[in-house]
């Protein structure tokens, strides 16, 4: 089409571009045996025929079940010392600027990978349903376009905030970033290849959309290629980081006194990695689906035709669902994350739990039950566009009475913080009453019953300007009925029957409990969307109708999002206590101390705030640019063009 | 689609009865026996129901 407008050179070249983009990312992996080089060092570190010097690791067995032995292949942890080892910047805290700093990093690096993901599903889409209906498929092509371009620009900060990271690190924990460099030498340079690989295919992926845009064509699905190519480098190299934490947290791979063994994959692969690394990707997508929702909402908001305000209130809808999308199954790889902690080190999963830092899990609580709570009524909200809800309106008092009976279980503690005197008078730190669902039976009860909930009330939004005409729609309704009605039975009655039993036992349940809830999502909603085949609207849905309530609704959303994230973020780096590196490198900083939860707390919202600030930066810039694109909205499948950021 | 309509009228509240009763014993069933037995016992070697 408009894009074989040069024939066969442009075909060429891009050809040879393609092909140098994947050696580029090959490029990495290959040449450079690092492992071989390091058993060299060691070898002549170790020196003459006694061989290397050979120690156990603090992790790893082999097969008769003694610790593995590897080459001694680096210096020890060294033993820092104040202020030698450390810096300061004026009267501050080091460790609260580097926290903040950290945490920026952390935030737009969620933004930038997220984002592509989300791209690539919108592309893949628009792909598919260009073949049947063009116009359609344009309007996903456009919104993954303009979803790209809100990430570039957040992509510049983001490596900017790295620079100002790195240099953090080496100002105010030389000593630190020093050890932790060390071990990590073998796979560093991969890290910053990747990074600026990352940085061509993106440029490449973004400026290169128009000119690759033939519809449904070849161009296209090379186009989406470097976009898998995009997604690729960006989770390998958010896996990398979270290697670092996760060996931080969790060390393996190294001996006793913190010497690399040279086995860099067992440095990588420490025992908390693959839940960090999993929790972390889901995490960053639910992030990143909040923050695009609350970019469309400004955008909705702040829209001055009704064209602008459609495409906005259909763009929050999308990202809002691919966020949620992401959230339904993160409480369960959160769960996994904290059995996995407890297999590790037991007591680590009691200070986090039951101990030190069990309030902030209270605090966690409370923003996932403002996520789902919001995510629930935003959907109530949206229906308002709809014509036909009033059929399912009553259900949405009942919907958030379920919520917010679930939010108190969730919320109860286990123990309250007390005088002496209201010690006394209530007999114990427990209450009598309300401490029965400060207990893992309840508080798994209860989120389980507000997952399924909101399955729920989607599985009523897709219904809402629907008049279902499948025969088997009787059937089909019978069979949703039992499907919840037996889920939240059986989810009740595994949290009441955990009461009675041992503690080893009670665990296990929270497996039932989950798959119960699964079983709505993945059978639930696929029958309900089966249902919905050949069924007639009542009326088409209203885009741009979407209440002012509802559109700050998703404000909440993502800020609640960019919350739990420092909260937890907080949670996981805390349970080091006084280590840097986990029984390994000692924190001898006077900031070696677990915060106290109001000082948390602020520096948590201190930092959702700078973020925010940021990015209504980010977004000022999108707008700025989309103003100066054209006005008109282009009908039809036009393709080859650039595409107004306001229309659709 | 209106035939579909005069379908869906022609279902009686017994079919309907004993269709509910056949979803209520295969929830039961998938529940209670299916899920939670396998997901306890064999799968993560716990007991169920605990003695």
């Amino acid at each position: 089409m408009s894009i074989t407008r040069n024939g066969k050179k442009e075909k060429i070249g891009a050809m040879l571009l393609l092909s140098m983009m994947a050696m580029l990312i090959l490029l990495p992996f290959a040449p450079i045996n690092v492992s071989a080089q390091e058993e060299e060092a060691a070898a002549e570190g170790a020196e003459e025929a006694t061989g290397p010097e050979m120690a156990k690791d603090v992790f790893y067995w082999d097969a008769n079940g003694d610790p593995w032995e590897g080459p001694v292949s680096g210096p020890p942890a060294p033993e820092l010392v104040y202020p030698d080892n450390y810096g300061t910047y004026g009267n501050f805290q080091s460790r609260t600027l580097l926290w903040i700093s950290n945490q920026q990093h952390l935030y737009f690096g969620s933004f930038v990978l997220a984002v592509p993901m989300f791209v690539w599903v919108m592309e893949l889409v628009g792909v598919v349903l260009y073949r049947k209906d063009p116009k359609l498929g344009k309007k996903f092509d456009d919104l993954a376009h303009e979803m790209m371009k809100i990430s570039l620009t957040a992509y510049s900060v983001t490596a900017i905030l790295g620079g100002v990271l790195i240099f953090t690190f080496l100002a105010l924990y030389p000593g630190f970033f020093g050890y932790l460099s060390s071990i990590f030498k073998p796979v560093m340079h991969i890290y910053a290849l990747l990074f600026i690989l990352e940085s061509g295919v993106l440029y490449v992926f973004y400026y290169g959309w128009d000119a690759m845009n033939d519809g449904c064509g070849d161009w296209k699905y090379g186009h989406m290629a470097i976009g898998t190519m995009l997604n690729a480098i960006g989770i390998v190299l958010m896996v990398m980081a979270n290697t670092w934490v996760a060996f931080m947290q969790s060390p393996s791979g190294v001996d006793a006194q913190g010497r690399f063994l040279g086995d860099i994959w067992k440095v990588i692969h420490t025992p908390l990695m693959v839940p960090i690394v999993i929790h972390r990707i889901l995490g960053n997508a639910a992030f990143g689906g909040g923050v695009v929702a609350a970019y469309a909402s400004f955008r909705f908001l702040s829209a001055k035709t009704p064209e602008e305000k459609a495409h906005y209130d259909w763009m929050s809808y999308i990202a809002m669902f691919m966020g949620v999308l992401a959230l339904i199954p993160l409480p369960f790889a959160g769960y996994w994350l904290m059995r996995e902690i407890y297999a590790y080190r037991q007591q680590m999963g009691i200070t986090l739990m039951g101990g030190l830092l069990a309030w902030v899990f209270i605090m966690q609580a409370t923003m996932i039950a403002t996520l789902f709570i919001t995510v629930n009524y935003y959907l109530m909200q949206a229906m308002g566009r709809m014509p036909g809800y009033e059929r399912y309106a009553p259900a949405f008092k009942w919907i958030l009475a379920i919520l917010v009976i679930s939010t108190i279980s969730w919320l109860t503690p286990h123990t309250l913080v007390m005088t002496p005197a209201e010690l006394k008078a209530m007999g114990g730190a427990q209450h009598p009453v309300v401490g029965n669902y400060g207990v893992m039976s309840a508080k798994n009860t209860a989120i389980n019953t507000m997952i399924t909930t909101t399955v729920l009330t989607f599985i009523l939004y897709q219904r809402s300007n629907i008049n279902i005409k499948v025969p088997w729609a009787w059937k089909g309704n019978l069979f949703l009925i039992f499907l919840f009605v037996g889920a939240e039975i059986n989810i009740l009655f595994l949290g009441i029957y955990g009461y009675y039993i041992p503690a080893n036992v009670r665990i296990g349940l929270s497996v039932p409990q989950v798959a119960s809830t699964l079983t709505c999502l993945f059978v639930g909603v696929p029958v309900n969307t089966k249902m919905l085949k050949g069924a007639t609207q009542i009326a088409p849905i209203r885009w741009g109708k979407m209440s002012v309530r509802g559109a700050y609704a998703l404000f909440l959303l993502a800020v609640a999002f960019t919350w739990t994230m420092a909260v937890m973020g907080y949670l996981r780096s805390s349970v080091r206590l006084h280590w840097h590196v986990n029984e390994i490198l000692r924190d001898n900083s006077p900031w070696a101390f677990t915060n106290p939860l109001g000082y948390a707390g602020n520096i948590n919202s201190l930092n959702v705030m700078l973020f925010w600030t940021m990015l209504l930066f980010v977004f000022w810039l999108s707008a700025l640019s989309a103003k100066k694109a054209p006005a008109s909205v282009e009908e039809g499948a036009g393709v080859g063009k650039a595409v107004p950021a306001g229309s659709h | 689609m209106g035939e579909a309509e005069e379908t869906a009228e022609k279902v009686g509240i017994g079919q309907k009865i004993v269709f509910g009763l056949m979803m209520a014993v295969a929830a039961g069933v998938y529940y209670i026996v299916f899920l939670n037995w396998v997901l306890m016992v064999p799968a993560q070697n716990l007991p169920y129901p605990y003695k």
